[in-house]
């Protein structure tokens, strides 16, 4: 019937002039009734302006003549992204020609699967990163191979300091946060040495050349000794004399002429043997005839209490060298321990400090981590912040600065940090979950939901830990993206099987809603209807009012076929699980005046709203009830 | 786009063309609305996708769909040229009713749209008459609702409207005060229409809807706009597309006005364009069959993550 209503309308098409056309269409739809024609120009594809006015509906007898244009007058395509990593596209198809309205699935995964900036990055980590489940191999394999990839937009020196800070964090973990200073060291030399071979064939050649002209300028100049400079004497010659002054009882000559000389040795001897402030001003001048740069001096300075100057004065032309005088603060540090702690401390930072204003971010953030490690860590918005994200400079704009690597850098900080065996409550980054909410966010864009959703759950444990060191932004957040998530594997599980919304997501729900229970109501009318038993719904708390409504509760199901042909399975009705997490299918009536109806038929969607914030309120409703 | 991300080609068995689909909240089902005045009512679940439920409610073509928030039950709000939005609700039995008609409109109601959940149950409607309606269930059930604020948007007529996130108190990634003060969550709206302008609309005091913003710069009939999901940085990005094939990015940021990027040109319309629920990716479909995807990258330019040109029709 519908066929043939259509090919007559197709016929008319073709013959009729337009006006009586649609006559005679609008009557065959008084005919028949449910069928109607729109009158399509299917040839103008090009041609978009003014089309509307040409194609008006002719839908039943209450529209006829309707002058509004309609929204939309062509096959036109949508595409939907679902909450659980797909994409839905609608196809422009051309029904009325026979083609069939249809439209298309896709897991988003697959799809961005190729995609260059973000994907590879994002599929090759291991995250989340937790103590208990992930293996600390794959994590050290994973910076290994970060030190192997590395940017080529950095300048070359922070290149390798980007490697350093990956060979930082293998370090870390494999250590479980327990390395010496040494083993920084090791790690700071390690690849100096394998430089420093190859400028070596260079020098040698110079330096031979060096040393000849020397010995040349000593035997011409044999006779041109200084008394005053000490220029021209040899070692014994050195000694002798000032053996001769202390002979005389002239020590103050003596060590002035020790120092002079650089006869250290002996200056250092006298002059602790003399008085304390002697030798100081010995070891002082000692240290500063070294010459400026070499880390003996950094060590002995060091050593000595203060922060060394190599520290804040880094050449320009000598960057690299920050690394041995780091090394030797390190390798230094485990002696005097009282003594060196703060000096320690200070002096790393303020090298940090130094190399941060050059411009090597990842040297400077290598220093800080060793300085002060998780208290380095602070929020965008404060000056003061050392680190935000290992990897990024949070003085930056922020899309430049919240890359991904700095986040997976971060989150690997975070893990060897968390092997450690003691101070396990003060290993937190508190700024950093908000990032790595961001670092889920993006694994729902590309598809990743499993393992956005663990992540989720990851920061809800850090969060549930200390829920008032955390916006109240962060919170909703992750509470409003899990609750959305938490369907994400329920679609590959046979609908007969039964789950319960996680612990923490619950958790995190009565927190939301303990939190705003304090919190002024918005305007609105909705605000007067709200009666007692009802949670309030102050904007924050709607998600939390959302869950803990529990819906009506048909108390039998039977099992029935609804229009797709599937049955539908009851719920066990001797069902008593505790509170926190299924509704029993007893639940009182009573309740639903208040709440809104219609849970979906399939028995597992009831699951995601637990009862009440106020668990004596539903103790007694089902007592009521059974 | 590739065979390889395929899950699952439905034939909806519509007779008419499709104009709208949209997932509810969870992801589990997806409604489709369509001329030939049904909308359809699926089952997502990869290759077993299948319908669930057909609803024959509206007298004509239905143009826009809109589930609410799962806290008010099933309720799927459908707007269409027959001048009706009606509201449908599935009950304890999974048999959907129309709980609601609203028929006050003159013309095709062109789009409807739910609310944030924070700010309660309530929907917007716009119509071709540029009208837009604003309506509010006060007992929270979905079947009595009353209308709060009416006012005229845009004289040629509203083609797509889009509620904006409800403000956050502060961006996610700074420090959290403890002294925060609580600021007043407005509710804001975003209107396209037929005369190429969008306007934004917030709402001054209860049922008082003020024109805050005029976004002009589009040359041809605006057919969407669609307000970003909040990402946690402070900062309201809407996108909006025309039938010239413009596609642009409007941002405004905390405390500075609203600027914009074309983000493409293309020589035919843009039908749709449409966030991701993580306010990170936006689709862009138009002409026959053409979606693009995108992204702002690091640098804050938009680059296209994935493009599926002109399929053979």
């Amino acid at each position: 019937m519908q066929i043939r209503v259509e090919k007559l309308s197709v016929i008319f098409k073709e013959l009729s002039p337009y006006p009586i056309r649609t006559n005679i269409i609008r009557k065959l739809n008084l005919i028949y009734g449910e069928v109607y024609n729109r009158d399509r120009s299917a040839d103008k594809v090009t041609d978009y302006d003014a089309e509307w006015q040409d194609n008006f509906y002719v839908d039943s007898a209450r529209d006829e003549g309707r002058k509004t244009p309609p929204k939309f007058t062509q096959p036109h395509c949508i595409v939907r992204f679902s909450p659980t990593g797909q994409l839905v596209k609608v196809n422009a198809a051309r029904v009325d020609e026979g083609e069939a309205a249809t439209f298309e699935l896709h897991s988003l995964e697959a799809l961005t699967a190729n995609e260059p900036v973000f994907a590879p990055g994002l599929h090759a980590y291991p995250g989340p990163l937790t103590r208990s489940a992930t293996p600390k191999i794959d994590v050290v394999r994973y910076c290994e191979s970060e030190t192997c990839d590395l940017n080529e937009y950095e300048p070359e020196l922070d290149r390798q300091s980007f490697a350093l800070l990956w060979d930082l964090l293998a370090l870390l973990v494999r250590s479980n946060d327990n390395a010496e200073g040494h083993d920084f060291s090791e790690l700071l030399l390690g690849e100096l040495k394998t430089e420093k071979q190859s400028d070596e064939a260079e020098e040698s050649n110079l330096e031979v050349k060096a040393d000849r002209s020397v010995i040349n300028e000593a035997n011409s100049s044999a006779s041109l000794r200084n008394l005053t400079t000490g220029r021209g004497y040899s070692e014994t010659e050195k000694v002798n004399r000032f053996r001769e002054l202390i002979q005389y009882g002239r020590q103050r000559d003596a060590l002035e002429w020790a120092m002079k000389t650089g006869i250290w040795g002996h200056a250092l001897m006298l002059s602790y043997k003399l008085d304390p402030t002697q030798h100081q001003k010995v070891m002082s001048r000692f240290l500063n005839s070294m010459s400026a740069g070499d880390p003996l001096q950094t060590a002995y300075t060091f050593l000595s209490g203060r922060q060394p100057n190599s520290l804040s004065q880094i050449e320009e032309g000598d960057l690299g060298s920050w690394r041995e005088h780091l090394a030797m603060i390190l390798s230094n540090s485990t002696q005097n321990q009282a003594l060196t702690r703060n000096v320690y401390q200070r002096s790393i930072t303020s090298l940090g400090d130094t190399l941060w204003n050059r411009g090597l971010l990842y040297a400077s953030q290598f220093c800080y981590l060793l300085a002060n490690g998780v208290k380095s860590f602070g929020y965008c918005n404060r000056k003061s912040s050392k680190i935000v994200l290992l990897g990024g400079d949070h003085t930056q704009d922020f899309s430049s600065f919240a890359t991904l690597s700095a986040i997976q850098m971060t989150e690997v900080y975070e893990y060897a940090i968390s092997l450690s065996s003691n101070n396990t409550s003060k290993s937190v980054l508190h700024s950093f979950q908000s990032l790595k909410y961001l670092y889920a966010t993006w694994l729902v864009d590309y598809g990743l939901i499993t393992q956005a959703f663990a992540y989720l759950e990851q920061i809800a444990a850090v969060v549930l830990q200390e829920p008032h060191q955390y916006h109240k932004t962060l919170v909703s957040r992750l509470t409003g993206l899990a609750l959305r998530l938490q369907l994400h594997d329920q679609q590959r599980l046979n609908f007969t099987e039964e789950a319960s919304a996680p612990q923490w997501l619950e958790r995190l729900l009565s927190l939301l809603a303990s939190d705003s229970a304090g919190e002024e109501k918005p305007t609105g009318i909705h605000t007067g209807a709200e009666n007692e038993a009802n949670l309030e719904a102050p904007a924050l708390s709607s998600l939390a009012h959302a869950i803990s409504s529990p819906r009506e509760e048909v108390n039998e199901y039977e099992p029935k076929i609804d229009q797709s042909g599937r049955v539908s399975f009851s719920p066990d009705p001797t069902d008593s699980a505790p509170a926190s997490a299924r509704i029993p299918s007893r639940l009182s009536s009573t309740l639903s005046e208040q709440y809104i109806p219609a849970p979906h038929e399939v028995p597992f969607f009831k699951m995601f709203f637990p009862i009440l914030s106020d668990p004596q309120k539903v103790q007694s409703e089902k007592k009521s009830a059974l | 786009m590739a065979a390889s991300s395929l899950l699952a080609n439905i034939d909806t068995q519509h007779e008419d063309q499709i104009h709208d689909c949209q997932f509810d909240f969870y992801g589990t089902r997806l409604a489709t609305a369509s001329s030939d005045k049904s909308i359809r009512i699926f089952e997502v679940n990869g290759e077993k996708t299948q319908l669930q439920t057909k609803i024959q409610a509206h007298e004509s073509a239905v143009w826009q769909l809109s589930w609410a928030d799962p806290k008010y039950g099933s309720l799927l709000a459908s707007a269409s040229f027959d001048k009706r939005v009606l509201l449908h609700q599935e009950d304890a039995n999974g048999q959907w009713k129309q709980v609601f008609c609203f028929e006050d409109n003159k013309t095709s109601v062109n789009c409807v749209q739910f609310a944030p959940p924070e700010f309660g149950l309530i929907l917007a409607c716009g119509s071709s008459d540029g009208q837009v309606t604003v309506l509010e269930s006060k007992s929270q059930s979905g079947t009595d609702w009353e209308v709060t604020a009416k006012f005229s948007a845009l004289k040629s007529g509203v083609s797509s409207l889009s509620w904006a996130p409800p403000a956050e108190s502060g961006s996610l990634f700074d420090e959290p005060y403890s002294d925060e003060k609580k600021k007043k969550n407005v509710k804001r709206l975003v209107c396209s229409g037929n005369n190429s302008t969008i306007h934004v609309y917030e709402e001054e005091e209860f049922g008082q809807w003020k024109l805050c913003k005029e976004l002009d710069g589009h040359k041809d009939w605006v057919r969407c706009v669609a307000w970003a999901p909040s990402t946690g940085r402070k900062r309201n990005v809407i996108a909006s597309c025309d039938h010239h094939g413009e596609v642009r990015i409007w941002t405004k940021e905390t405390g500075a006005d609203w600027e914009h990027v074309t983000l493409q040109k293309y020589n035919y319309p843009i039908w749709d364009v449409s966030w991701s629920v993580t306010g990170n990716l936006l689709s862009v479909s138009g002409g026959d069959n053409n979606v693009t995807v995108w992204r702002q990258m690091a640098d804050g330019e938009w680059a296209c993550i994935l493009d599926q040109g002109e399929q053979t029709n």
